[in-house]
């Protein structure tokens, strides 16, 4: 009963199975440029002899061993979360725009991490590990706090409806803003730059501490989002035509809420706020191999990945040996994209579908 | 080529391509400074020629300055820039950072020399010390802190004797957003109250957002700006009919001062002589001497 | 056959929801199959009810036949999964949608949307001619209401086919020539009470339908000796 001319084979497929080694392999290719790429100029074999700690050059291998790899290893963890975690999103919301961002993820963290460095400053006798672990702690709290608070704003009869859910994120979005805005009363000269700093974005202060904390966050984060991935793609029908398929979905729904919370707050709280990665990296992906979950989530954490280590190399060397903020970078290159996304789908009428 | 084969030939590639480079000389050869203040007591020791970059702060002596490299901004430093300058010494002033990146520095090798303390006048004569110390030119230091001193105290005197005690604000931002005023603890504060006078925007701590209406409360007998916000605006004429000022005694008696940012706040060598101007500034009657030029206010 | 017909808001669409467990009873008991639809578990109830809501709406851009394929959900990692390919294949046949199959949704017109979602409810309850297995039920919710009338003929043959092979189908109908023609049995509804049951001769009157749509209704008997209500 197999007809030739209905091979399970199908067109997304065929490309996925090229893209997305192709965009594994770019990811690698990026993350070894981004250990070779610095302001300070190392040869290859200093590099490597720095790893394979046959280098006689202290300070060359402190700057690959200390600062490049764990920086370059915080880039693909911290791409990753994003680019997955906006594709997790989007499939929640049934929208292309939803963005972590948007419901008002990433602005809790923003204002626990905030309070969190205004008041958590008074406290003196706090450990300096539990200070190191404190901000991004609360910044997970808060992403947590404010998608649990959505989900219980937006919930109806059991079920979450998506417009209120969204409506919601707005109305949350809003709050964070004043909390932060009050914030800035309160707190000292100090205090306020790091937030401004922390608000802008850089992988700058990244260190295997930091590192090795969003790393494990991300990889647990994008197992959660696979294991959701079927029921994500049948929710493209609907939340109840998913249920009617025989999906969990109120299940689903949690794990991709916890996981997208646990994966942008840990990126945030460390690397402040990097734009549009979460809605270009999915939203490309999509395009070219169509919206099935499991290899949209995986195209998208790749491709999250791939944005985040060049556009980490190119803050390094463009005004070396200053360095520019992130967010600077992937605004500049993720805005004019997207604009462009914007009015192609207008021409060929389908509005970013 | 199997790894262990491909990592042999890297090795042997980092020996022939490069010899290890001593790390930390006795005497720094070769200094970043992350602080206006630190560049300009390097320079003041003469030591200047060895800076080989300097952050977007350091804007003085401008021609010596202007060629360096720079690291970017002293709050937003990155630790890979830094070290790609090579340096044996990095000079910090109290306001530098990332504390992370420092951090990272700490860790790199590199001589990290980060001076701490309240960022006031009375900081700069410990801050000299602190530099010659960490350049090796400790005897110039002190004939340099010794100088300053006698500097600020004589300032001092002779703003003490002054009785009228005129009130002034220092507004750090002027624009349509509204005006961000400088509180206690500030180094704006810290030079008004050298200078004689009271701050009209006392009760808060640190740069906070000021509202017209609480301005026109205090009435201040002064504003005090910085050149470059002057300049930006349009000149002190410009600045004296902003909305927001104008219905200021003050700004209707045009009575603003424009003064360097770098000059009036960094808290370096120059710091007695621009109390002094400031000081002339706000008490236009009183007969306050000039300080002699020094070699570093040139 | 089972078609529910009444006029608009009469609460086909709720009944509809209440019997494919969509929707949550505030009292009384829904059965499926003897055991009551909340113990069922989800992935048993959607291998043996199909439902197609009367808009459904499909987010992001997908190929027809992916759309299909996630009518086998149910089945995966089971020997169901075996025959996801002709489960697929026979369904995009049987609405006559085949030829749609690498189009995207998007990019299709509504009649065949409409056509590809019947082909995605078919495929979630096929099996193989001859093969066992449990009772199934397909539920549609006015599947024909944007069709021509050579689609929605072939729509309502086709879910006429289906009844033979032993599929049960509950269907909201708008059309009351097609209920009469085509179902087994009616349900006529107003205002969310079930006001009419039974034989389509029984329940097709002429005064009980004015009554039911506030119109006057008429009975007109054709050549072949087929009714044709008309509203005047």
């Amino acid at each position: 009963m197999t007809d030739t001319a209905l091979t399970m084979e199908r067109p997304g497929e065929r490309r996925a199975a090229l893209l997305l080694p192709l965009l594994a392999f770019g990811c690698a290719a990026a993350f070894v440029l981004s250990v070779a790429i610095g302001p300070v100029g190392l040869s290859l074999g200093e590099i490597v002899a720095a790893i394979a700690g046959t280098g006689h050059d202290e300070t060359a291998r402190n700057i690959v061993l200390d600062l490049r790899i764990p920086r370059s290893l915080m880039a693909l963890a911290v791409g990753a979360g994003l680019g997955a975690g906006g594709a997790a999103m989007q499939g929640l919301f049934r929208n292309p725009l939803a963005d972590p961002t948007l419901i008002g993820v990433s602005g809790g963290a923003a204002l626990f991490a905030a309070s969190f460095i205004v008041f958590g400053g008074a406290v003196h006798f706090i450990p300096e590990a539990l200070r190191f672990y404190g901000m991004p702690g609360a910044a997970f709290i808060g992403a947590v706090t404010v998608v649990l608070l959505i989900k219980r704003l937006s919930q109806r009869e059991g079920r979450t409806e998506v417009a209120t859910m969204l409506l919601a994120g707005i109305a949350v979005n809003a709050v964070v803003m004043a909390g932060i805005g009050l914030l800035t009363f309160v707190a000292t000269d100090a205090q306020l730059r790091t937030i401004t700093f922390w608000n802008l974005g850089s992988l700058g202060g990244s260190g295997w501490r930091s590192a090795l904390v969003v790393a494990p966050i991300t990889a647990a984060m994008l197992a959660l989002c696979l294991v959701s991935a079927r029921a994500l793609d049948a929710m493209m029908l609907g939340e109840r035509e998913a249920h009617t398929l025989g999906f969990d979905v109120e299940t689903a729904k949690r794990l991709l809420v916890i996981a997208v919370a646990g994966g942008v707050g840990a990126a945030t709280a460390f690397t402040g706020m990097i734009v549009f990665v979460g809605i270009v990296a999915p939203h490309m992906v999509r395009i070219a191999i169509g919206p099935s979950h499991r290899r949209l989530v995986i195209g998208a954490a790749l491709l999250g990945a791939l944005l985040i280590l060049l556009a980490d190399v190119l803050c390094r060397i463009v005004i070396a040996p200053a360095e520019l903020p992130i967010g600077v970078v992937t605004s500049l290159i993720g805005a004019p994209f997207f604009l462009g996304l914007l009015l192609k789908g207008r021409r060929e009428g389908s509005v970013l579908l | 080529m199997n790894r262990r084969q491909f990592l042999g030939a890297g090795g042997a590639i980092a020996l022939l391509g490069a010899a290890p480079r001593p790390l930390r000389a006795a005497v720094p050869a070769r200094i970043v400074a992350a602080g206006g203040a630190m560049t300009e007591i390097v320079f003041a020791l003469g030591e200047g020629k060895r800076l080989v970059a300097v952050d977007t702060t350091s804007l003085y002596p401008w021609k010596a300055v202007e060629p360096l490299p720079k690291i970017g901004y002293l709050r937003q430093l990155a630790a890979e820039g830094i070290l790609s300058m090579h340096p044996d010494l990095i000079l910090a002033d109290v306001d530098a950072g990332p504390q992370d990146v420092l951090d990272q520095l700490g860790h790199m090798g590199a001589r990290l020399a980060h001076f701490t303390a309240e960022h006031t006048a009375e900081s700069v004569a410990p801050k000299i010390g602190f530099v010659g110390a960490a350049i090796d030119r400790k005897a110039e230091a002190e004939a340099l802190a010794t100088v300053f001193k006698a500097d600020l105290a004589r300032i001092d005197a002779e703003v003490a004797k002054i009785a009228t005690h005129p009130s002034a604000v220092f507004l750090i931002g002027v624009g349509t957003t509204g005006l961000r005023g400088a509180g206690t603890g500030t180094a704006a504060a810290d030079m008004i109250a050298r200078a004689g006078a009271s701050n009209a925007f006392g009760d808060v701590g640190g740069y906070k957002p000021a509202s017209v209406e609480a301005m026109l409360a205090a009435n201040p007998d002064f504003i005090i700006m910085m050149q470059q916000t002057v300049e930006e605006i349009g000149g002190i004429e410009t600045v004296a009919t902003l909305p927001v000022l104008a219905g200021l005694d003050a700004a209707k008696a045009k009575r603003i001062i424009a003064m360097d940012g770098n000059y009036l706040l960094s808290f370096g060598p120059r710091t007695a002589h621009a109390a002094r101007d400031l000081a002339v500034a706000l008490h236009p009657e009183a007969e306050i001497p000039a300080l002699p030029p020094r070699a570093w206010t040139a | 056959m089972t078609a529910i017909i009444g006029p608009n808001g009469a609460g086909k669409s709720t009944l509809l929801d209440l019997i494919a467990g969509r929707t949550r009873l505030d009292r009384g008991e829904i059965a499926f199959g003897g055991v009551a639809i909340a113990d069922w578990s989800p992935l048993d109830l959607a291998r043996r009810r199909a439902f197609l809501p009367q808009n459904p709406e499909v987010a992001f851009q997908v190929r027809v036949r992916d759309l299909v394929a996630l009518g086998r959900s149910p089945y995966h990692g089971t020997a169901g999964a075996l025959v996801d390919a002709p489960a697929i294949e026979t369904a995009l046949k049987m609405t006559d949608a085949w030829h749609l199959r690498d189009r995207l949704y998007h990019r299709i017109s509504g009649g065949e949307r409409q056509r590809v979602q019947l082909a995605r409810v078919i495929a979630q309850l096929w099996r193989p001619p001859q093969a066992e297995g449990p009772a199934r039920c397909l539920m549609l919710d006015e599947p024909t209401a944007s069709l021509d009338p050579g689609h929605r003929l072939a729509v309502m043959r086709l879910l006429r086919g289906l009844v033979e092979d032993g599929i049960g189908v509950v269907i909201a109908l708008h059309d009351l020539n097609d209920a009469a023609r085509f179902a087994d049995a009616v349900v006529l509804m107003e205002r969310g009470c079930i006001i009419g049951r039974g034989a389509p001769q029984s329940v097709l009157q002429a005064e009980t339908l004015s009554a039911a749509y506030g119109a006057e209704a008429e009975l007109l008997r054709a050549g072949d000796g087929r009714t044709t209500i008309v509203f005047r």
